[in-house]
This record gives structure tokens, sequence and C-alpha cells, in this order.
């Protein structure tokens, strides 16, 4: 029997008087690499903030490992990576490895308790993103695939179990939204890290994610990208036709980053 | 000043140290050059440089109130600038997208309630202490205010460093780190009004906002990471408030405008200094 992480059960949540979720069900598995897709207002990024328990006002329950997500301890479970965009500030005077660092240790400490244990986590969390040469450079001077794979890494630092990615690929170049997919194709296959994302890349995410949430008028349809029938409905409704030749991800395609997972 | 250094000497000590009030200066200074810009780093990369101005000239009022009703005129200040610090932390939440809204609210609240109130003050003198400050005429319990305040502005920024780093830098993802943001908010809050009330009496309320932000200002362009910039920015504000201090004694001027026109002086040359860093 597969392991529930994540248990969403009537879930709503209005802003003011307008419903955007309204009694969602939703559940994630461990391992699972799930893209959560749909339309501008749709409530995706709002649904992944709630999970992450970053807004108590809703109604119904969210549940994270079996726990209410209202009186969970989230740090150790939930590393949740921001939209690159609105995320910081470019200006910020602090190195890769500072950043990287926040979320190395939970409660409050002096800087220099388990100094070494933290670096090495920190040196790990880089590794993973393949961003070790960079951890004394300067937040703000790297490119966005770069600061990207920095956010994963303060995500990954923290050693959580589950990933939630809202929209990580905005504004970073083609070629950069690739590396990143196939980083994360990894770490969900080699490190097992369950994985929800919030994206509008329909077409990257079916052929990395093993499942899609379509979030719609509120409701959520889960579907799996390997049946002809899901496949049919996303071409139908997002206008994305499959190639039947293309072949689903493989890490072992992969090259360039995250060769230490 | 000139007045007070007729007041006699020996030679083999430098002139600025053979008299108290000169001796109480720089130490209340350098206290102050310590306490400030450790406040002042936060303060800066929350983007809210202008609270100093808003609560130096909130705690203003409370100086006034304290005046009229006959209460130590700093123990006024520094409730007035709690009560302001916090208004501008409800005010912020009100108007999320344009949270320096919050500071000019309270900064106007602040200047109409000592505008009001000073014209209640029998003592003008007294009051105007407070606008300009009076380093050199610092009393020896200032000295043990600024010194507690520093211990735990200190202490605090030591033990809450990577809490007051991260909330800074993302409030959201803090909070889910198991950070209590708002325990720690609620702190900073309390240690910025108290540190702006208690240094606007000894510096002048003009005065202090400059040396949150000023310090801080120079040190990012010439920085490369957080912790340095931490450092640079006390070190840049003991060398303006020394330098400003020893100046303004040898050429009998106003220490307050002096110490923030030597901190503009480097902030440009940190400019300066920066730009060619960068372009290596």
């Amino acid at each position: 029997m597969e392991n529930e992480i994540i248990n969403v059960k009537n879930l709503s949540f209005n802003y003011g008087n307008s419903p955007v979720l309204e009694n969602v069900d939703f559940s994630v598995y461990q391992g699972d690499f799930v893209g959560l897709v749909g339309e501008n207002g749709s409530g995706k990024s709002t649904l992944i903030k709630l999970i992450a328990g970053m807004e108590e006002r809703f109604e119904g329950s969210i549940k994270l490992f079996e726990k209410d997500i209202k009186t969970i301890r989230k740090s150790g479970y939930i590393g949740f990576v921001p939209q690159k965009a609105n995320a910081f500030n470019t200006d910020f005077p602090a190195t890769v490895e500072e950043i990287v660092g926040l979320n190395v240790y939970q409660g409050i400490a002096f800087p220099w308790t388990k100094r070494l244990e933290r670096h090495k986590k920190v040196e790990r969390a880089l590794e993973l993103v393949g961003m070790q040469n960079y951890s004394k450079s300067m937040i703000g001077r790297l490119s966005g695939g770069q600061q990207q794979r920095v956010f994963i890494a303060r995500a990954l630092a923290g050693s959580p179990q589950v990933l939630l990615m809202d929209e990580p690929t905005v504004g970073i170049d083609a070629k950069s939204q690739e590396a990143v997919y196939c980083l994360l194709a990894r770490l969900n296959q080699r490190l097992g890290i369950t994985i929800v994302m919030v994206t509008h890349d329909i077409a990257a995410v079916t052929w990395h994610a093993n499942k899609l949430a379509l979030l719609n008028n509120g409701n959520i349809r889960m579907l799996d990208p390997e049946k002809d029938t899901d496949r049919e409905y996303i071409s139908k409704e997002y206008g994305y036709n499959f190639d039947p030749n293309s072949v689903r991800h493989n890490c072992s395609n992969c090259e360039k980053w995250g060769e230490t997972i | 000043m000139q007045q007070l250094r007729k007041m006699g000497g020996n030679d083999l000590i430098p002139e600025i140290l053979q008299y108290s009030f000169m001796q109480k200066a720089l130490i209340v200074g350098l206290l102050i050059a310590i306490i400030t810009p450790l406040i002042g780093l936060t303060v800066v990369l929350k983007r809210l440089s202008m609270i100093g101005d808003s609560l130096s000239h909130t705690s203003l009022a409370g100086v006034a109130a304290g005046l009229v009703i006959g209460v130590n005129p700093v123990l006024g200040a520094i409730v007035f600038a709690i009560i302001a610090a916090f208004a501008i932390e409800r005010v912020r939440k009100i108007f999320k997208s344009y949270s320096e809204i919050a500071i000019a609210i309270i900064m106007s609240t602040g200047i109409g309630l000592a505008g009001i109130l000073s014209s209640y003050v029998k003592n003008m003198a007294d009051f105007n202490s407070f606008l300009f400050g009076s380093i050199v005429a610092t009393s020896n319990l200032e000295i043990i205010l600024v010194f507690v305040l520093g211990i735990l502005v200190v202490a605090a920024v030591v033990i809450l460093y990577r809490e007051l780093m991260y909330i800074a830098f993302d409030e959201e993802c803090a909070a889910l780190a198991g950070i209590p943001v708002g325990g720690v908010n609620f702190l900073f809050t309390i240690l910025t009004a108290v540190t702006v009330s208690v240094s606007a009496r000894t510096v002048g309320t003009l005065v202090v906002s400059s040396l949150l932000v000023l310090p801080v200002a120079s040190a990012m362009q010439v920085s490369k990471s957080y912790k340095a910039t931490t450092f640079i920015s006390v070190i840049y504000a003991v060398i303006a408030t020394m330098t400003g201090l020893i100046v303004s004694f040898y050429g009998d001027l106003r220490p307050g405008g002096t110490i923030v026109l030597i901190a503009v002086f480097m902030l440009i040359l940190s400019i300066g200094y920066g730009k060619v860093i960068r372009k290596e």
C-alpha cells in the first residue's frame, strides 16, 4: 500500500467573498512527482501555500504525514521553493552558503553552534544542485537559473521529505528550465524526495512528473500522463498534443547538474 | 563647547580626553555607534530605512508629554516610540504593497502630536536638547542606560543572528523553517523603538536615523557577505562617530551634524570603492 504523505479533504478557501478552492480532495504519496497545473487565478499557488502551512484560514482538513498541518512542525518535513521572481531582494548582501545555511538547523541557537556539521550540510546541498563552486558568491550576482538552484539547495538543506515548489522555473531561460526539471527528476527518482510543483509549463512537467493535478474552477482532477485517456483529456483541455514517440524523462540521460546524486 | 574647553588641561593627555564631558561623549558615542547599525542592518534589509525618522519624531512627542505631565522625558520617549513601532507594523499589514505609507502616517502623527504637546512645555531648552541631542552633556544615568541597551541589542543580534537574517530575506520561508517570526519581530520592534528613543536623547532625533541607515548602506557597497556587512557597518559607524566627535571638538562644530556628514562622506567613498571592486 502506498504511503500517503499529503491528504487534503473538503478543502475550501476564499479571498474575501470570492471562493478560490471549493471542497478540494487531493492526495500525494511517497515518491510522487506531482505537477500542479491550472489557469491563472485557478488557485494553484494558494493550494501549495495552504499545504505548506503558510495560510491557516481555510475550511476542511490538510494532513501531512497523518498529522494536522496546523499543529505539525513543518521544518524537517517540508522544503519550500518560492517563485524566484518575487522571492527576494537581489541586493541582499549574502553569499550562497549563507542563504543555504539558513535552513540547516531548527530552533534558536548561537551562530557558532555545530558549525562544522552545518557547513557539511550546506556543502552537500550545494553539491546536489551542482552549485558547490559558487558558495562564496553573492546571491544577487548569479543568473536566474543559478539563483533558483540555490533556493532548491536551501530547501534541501533542511533534509525535507517533500519539496513544495511554486513555479520554480518562472523567469529563467529554456535551457536552465530543462536543467531544473532534470535536477528535480533526479532528486525524485534517486533520493526518493516527493515533489509537488506548481507550473504553467504542462509540456515539460508531463515528461518529468508521474502525476498531474489539474485545478479548474476550484476543483482538482488527478491525471496519469501515461494513460491514453488522461493524455486525451490534457490535449482537449490544454491543446497540447503528446508525441507518441517521445520518451519520459530518464535520469540516465541527464547531464551537467546533479551528477553527485 | 568652546567655553567648556577653557576648563583646565594636562599636556600628556590629548586635550579632548582631559574633559570629563568629552570622555562621556566618546563612551556613549562608541556604544551608540555599535548598537545602531546592528539594529539598522535588519531595518534597511526589511526596506524600512525611514523607520528611524518616524520613531525618533514620535519619541519627541513622548518627550513633550513627559515634560508636560512631569514624568522622565526619556521614559515618555521610549513609551511613545514603542507604541509608534507597533502602530507601523499594524498599518504595514493594512497597506501590504505600500509599506512605506505606514512610516509616513506614523511620522506625521508623531510630528503633529509633538507640535501640539510642545506648546505646553514650559522649559523649551529641555525639549530642544532632545531635538538636537546633547552628547556632550550626557549624564551618568544615560551612560548606564545606553550601556544596558547595548548589551541587550548585541545579545539579541548574536542569539537571533540567523532568525533576523532569514526574516529580512524571506519572511514566509523563515516561518516554514520553524522560526517564530511573530515573536522575533515583536522583540526586534521593541529593541528598535528603545534604541531610537534612547539614542535620540544623546545624538538627537535628527541624527539617530542617519546612524541606523548610513553605515549599513556604506557597508553594503563594499562587503561580500551578510557577516561582513554586519561587522563593516559597525566599524563604519564607530569611525564616523569618533571622527565626528573629535572634529566637532577641535573645529567647534555641532557633534550630531558633523557625525552625519562624515557618515555621508564615507558612503560616497564606499560607493566609489564598491564600483571598483565589482569591476574587478
